[in-house]
């Protein structure tokens, strides 16, 4: 018998982090993600829920991350703050209509798969 | 901090720089902590918090790009009757055109525009003016 086995594993990466993502360190989540779309992942997972802080400059991060990873055929999930005033401020600038969010990195993942 | 029956206030001189304009944000949750009357207290202090971090931000990389030691002062002042939040800002750098600032299209998300947004959404005032000794705003939240 002649079988043909291929294994096609597509890979989805998960970046998390409990500090602020403010106009300080939002430079360095571009860069991290920057890099993870140059290694040819475009599934992505930013957990947000441990993230205590959000401005706007953490925001256009996210925006930048998700135009590039759309770019190459592929999305960024996010994972909704537990800091209500964050959730608030998510939805007010109504990034919950281009974002998939989701409670847990565990549920995005799963949307990816489906 | 100064305090007496119907005010207090505080002062703060800071460099210009992202990082350490975070020291205004736990200014303002020092202040507000113990306010009594505040509505969903956690929800509006951070909202203030966002919005000062949103000014600020703005007089570090727009007022002061390419200027090095650069200062921010900040003036918070917190009245009990009527229960008001006022923030003061003072920069040397260059002069800002807060009506030249579009309002972001929400419908179509961008990285851009959030910023003045979000302050004027989150709070009562933000004024802006030019004086001889450099740039004004006054931020102001009802409590």
């Amino acid at each position: 018998m002649n079988l043909t086995i291929t294994d096609h594993v597509v890979r989805t990466v998960v970046v998390a982090t409990n500090d602020r993502v403010d106009a300080f360190n939002a430079p360095q989540l571009r860069e991290r993600v920057n890099a993870i779309l140059f290694d040819g992942v475009n599934r992505l997972v930013i957990d947000l829920s441990g993230v205590p802080f959000l401005d706007s400059a953490g925001m256009a991060a996210l925006v930048s991350a998700l135009k590039h990873a759309r770019q190459q055929g592929g999305d960024v999930k996010l994972v909704w703050p537990r800091e209500e005033a964050a959730r608030r401020i998510l939805r007010l600038t109504r990034f919950n209509r281009v974002f998939d969010l989701t409670e847990t990195a565990n549920e995005a993942i799963a949307r990816f798969e489906h | 901090m100064e305090t007496n029956e119907t005010v207090t206030s505080m002062q703060l001189k800071l460099p210009a720089d992202l990082e350490q304009i975070r020291l205004v944000g736990t200014c303002i949750s020092l202040m507000l902590t113990d306010v009594c009357s505040i509505a969903e207290a956690e929800v509006t202090i951070y909202n203030v918090q966002l919005a000062v971090q949103e000014i600020c931000v703005n007089i570090v990389t727009h007022a002061y790009e390419g200027i090095f030691n650069g200062q921010i002062q900040v003036i918070l002042t917190l009245t009990k009757q009527p229960s008001t939040l006022i923030i003061e800002l003072y920069d040397t750098g260059q002069p800002f055109e807060l009506e030249a600032v579009p309002l972001p299209n929400l419908d179509e998300i961008g990285e851009h525009g959030y910023g003045l947004f979000l302050a004027r959404e989150l709070l009562d005032e933000v004024h802006y003016e030019t004086r001889q000794s450099g740039n004004y705003w006054r931020l102001r939240k009802h409590l």
